[in-house]
């Protein structure tokens, strides 16, 4: 057996430490949602930043036979680059869909319906299910995106939270930003 | 139950095994990945698998027909390895791969 010493041996994987490579990861998550079943793995990057950070779990799911919506997030191959890519539906359009990454400065193109693998379900930060972005507030998102204000609006709301985190405490402003006497 | 595993199924040289149909393998960059679909979930999160060079050569061999002894025979031969030491590490290998649901055994 080759090497003739060596017995066959069975190695389990601490699955969230494998860093699977794009072409990799598409293809068990094709495999995975052709039989059906949804698929779990650890997303890299931030172009959906904040609603999906680098490092959340997310789950996607078939897409079977429902319609896509603006707001929806899906995996699919980039239109151009054929990476893959989880982003949102920003648009329907007559070839597709047209996809935008929520931090991303543009879109990413249309692609066919027919070419999504899979519709994202849920996402999680560490112990926490993350929902904003993925309820019914996600078609707001994909307006707002396609109109190129997600991104400033987003910069806007982290600058005010800085701001908020960075007062002293017993500063006599409360959160709500009314002064104590 | 059809598809249902069976974990009291004696594992020994005459059983014959199969991949089961609840896991998704892949060769990655000549690395055999194998992901159980754990509760009907492929979850990169959980334990994935992969096996040594040996015991990819048994897996290849794992077709449902042939059974543990058939593939120790055919390995002892082409490897020129004892024949009993083949068969035990054949049959511990199928005896690890059922008992973690990537294999089912049968007779």
């Amino acid at each position: 057996m080759p090497p003739a010493d060596d017995k066959p041996e069975l190695y389990a994987v601490e699955g969230g430490v494998l860093a699977l490579s794009g072409p990799a990861l598409r293809e068990f998550l094709g495999a995975v949602l052709d039989r059906g079943a949804p698929f779990r793995f650890r997303a890299r990057g931030m172009s959906m930043d904040p609603f999906i950070r680098d490092g959340d779990v997310i789950t996607i799911v078939p897409r079977g036979a429902r319609r896509l919506r603006a707001g929806d997030v899906i995996a699919c191959c980039h239109p151009r680059g054929g990476h893959l890519i989880v982003h949102r539906v920003v648009a329907n359009a007559q070839a597709g869909i047209v996809l935008r990454g929520d931090a991303n400065d543009a879109i990413d193109g249309v692609i066919a319906g027919d070419d999504v693998l899979g519709v994202v379900s849920v996402v999680r930060r560490g112990d926490r299910r993350v929902v904003i972005g993925m309820g019914p507030e996600r078609l707001l998102l994909a307006r707002l995106s396609r109109k190129d204000l997600l991104r400033p609006l987003v910069a806007c709301a982290r600058r005010a939270v800085h701001k908020l985190h960075a007062l002293p405490p017993n500063t006599g402003v409360t959160p709500g930003g009314e002064t104590r006497d | 139950m059809e598809g249902e595993v069976d974990m009291d199924v004696k594992i020994g040289p005459d059983t014959v095994c199969a991949v089961s149909q609840d896991v998704v393998v892949r060769d990655i960059e000549g690395e055999l990945i194998i992901v159980p679909l754990a509760a009907g979930v492929g979850d990169l999160e959980d334990e994935l698998y992969t096996l040594n060079a040996t015991g990819r050569a048994v897996w290849s061999r794992l077709d449902g027909k042939k059974s543990l002894s058939d593939i120790a025979g055919e390995l002892a031969a082409e490897y020129d390895s004892p024949r009993n030491e083949v068969e035990a590490d054949v049959v511990g290998l199928a005896q690890e791969l059922v008992r973690r649901r990537i294999v089912v055994a049968s007779g």
